[in-house]
């Protein structure tokens, strides 16, 4: 009887001591609740790391969880399969984190936010991610900077993985002589020992560093087109040019973002929910693949 | 004394000399992109030949070829017609300096298989073509005045 006392308290205590271990905690904003009917569970958007946490669906739960949203909160979850299920969720109280060291909201704009892209380690990383990027013949029905923006945010949600986006725009000299027809094409960028290395996982078969990706969409490798760092160098200069190449943040989701902030009308360090909403039409199921983007409280 | 004077001076003189070439403004061109007005032209004012000069810019491309500055060129079919002599030519606007420096130029151009040039104005409109028909004859037609 003792015996068997033993053995079932060693199991618990082993339980519990496993279980732990796989709990953890993060801060962050409640920054979107989503009431997901699919998957009858609540879904939160957090704002300082992109992922779903997800916790069961009670009348007490959908209060609580509404009256969070925007709030700075402490979550202690745990990972199942890659999925975070909450055990606690609780509004921070004062002094228990310094909100001006935490960087917790990665949709809002943060005037201390200082981007970086993230340094891989190896050519093993940068090829793991590529071919982990969605692509299940989305082509025919998605845009490129849909289909970028996404591919971008899953990299910095799902890996934490900061990224950058190359856009190559095409003068008008080219387009018109040349009779093509797009007049911009973005891919998302990463860098790898110090080099840039574009992951366009619709028009190539693996990561190609930057110039061999320009000079497949320019057609030649005889033409350079000029690193800018002002969207107006190429709007302003239609003929001295067949192309030009602007480099940006994650964040940037199509021209007129860039646009906007070189005529001083935005400042961007943050993703925009509304653009996630729409890029994520890209990409067949998007409704079941980003449950987290829907605004249906 | 006076010998390590003036191996001081030269040694001065030296590098200023290394000083002024290093820091020298490095050669820059830039263009205007202007672009070839596709069209037909006529005249009769020709020099070396008393007869009409008609020719048609039949297409105007890219030649995705660029200068030793970056800067891309044109290529310009061009159809030539002079009495008995009637061609239809490329002419492009990159030029090979003896350097070995390669120039784009705004308003000059060369045909690629024959020694024939052609210049153009600012708004793009044919100022001259000149053909060379043999060693010792050249056709120059006038259109603009």
């Amino acid at each position: 009887m003792l015996r068997r006392q033993s053995i079932l308290s060693l199991f618990f205590v082993s339980f519990f001591v496993i279980s732990s271990s796989w709990a953890k905690t993060v801060y962050t904003t409640v920054f979107n609740v989503v009431d997901s009917y699919k998957q009858n569970s609540l879904l939160i958007l957090s704002g300082a790391d992109g992922r779903i946490y997800r916790i069961s669906k009670s009348p007490r739960n959908i209060r609580k969880l509404n009256s969070l949203i925007g709030q700075v909160v402490r979550i202690d979850y745990q990972e199942v399969s890659s999925r975070a299920f909450i055990q606690s969720i609780s509004k921070v109280y004062s002094g228990e984190i310094d909100e001006t060291i935490m960087d917790l909201n990665h949709f809002r704009y943060n005037e201390l936010r200082n981007f970086a892209p993230t340094e891989l380690k190896s050519m093993n990383d940068v090829e793991y991610i590529f071919k982990n990027l969605l692509n299940k013949g989305d082509k025919s029905i998605s845009q490129c900077y849909k289909r970028a923006h996404i591919w971008a945010y899953d990299m910095w949600s799902k890996m934490g993985i900061s990224s950058e986006k190359v856009f190559i725009f095409y003068t008008k000299r080219y387009t018109i002589l040349e009779e093509f027809d797009w007049w911009f094409h973005v891919a998302p960028v990463v860098t790898f020992n110090k080099e840039k290395y574009v992951l366009d996982r619709t028009f190539m078969k693996k990561p190609v560093p930057l110039l061999d990706w320009k000079n497949y969409f320019i057609r030649t490798n005889k033409i350079t087109c000029p690193v800018i760092d002002n969207y107006f160098d190429f709007a302003d200069n239609q003929w001295t040019r067949l192309c030009y190449l602007v480099i940006t943040p994650m964040y940037y989701y199509d021209p007129l973002s860039i646009e906007n902030r070189d005529n001083g009308r935005e400042k961007r360090n943050h993703w925009n929910l509304r653009e996630l909403q729409f890029a994520r039409k890209a990409f067949r199921n998007w409704s079941t693949l980003y449950p987290q983007f829907d605004t249906n409280r | 004394m006076k010998k390590s004077l003036k191996t001081l001076a030269l040694f001065i003189v030296t590098l200023t000399l290394v000083f002024v070439s290093t820091s020298a403004p490095v050669f820059s061109h830039t263009i205007q992109g202007t672009l070839v007005l596709k069209g037909r032209l006529k005249t009769d004012r020709v020099d070396g030949s008393r007869q009409t000069c008609k020719i048609k810019i039949e297409e105007v491309k890219n030649l995705l070829l660029q200068d030793s500055f970056g800067n891309p060129a044109y290529k310009v079919l061009v159809a030539i017609s002079v009495g008995k002599y009637q061609r239809t030519l490329w002419f492009n606007n990159l030029f090979q300096l003896e350097s070995g420096t390669s120039i784009v130029k705004d308003l000059e151009y060369h045909a690629s298989n024959a020694p024939h040039t052609m210049s153009i104005n600012s708004q793009g409109r044919i100022k001259n073509i000149k053909i060379k028909k043999n060693s010792s004859h050249y056709i120059t037609c006038h259109f603009i005045r």
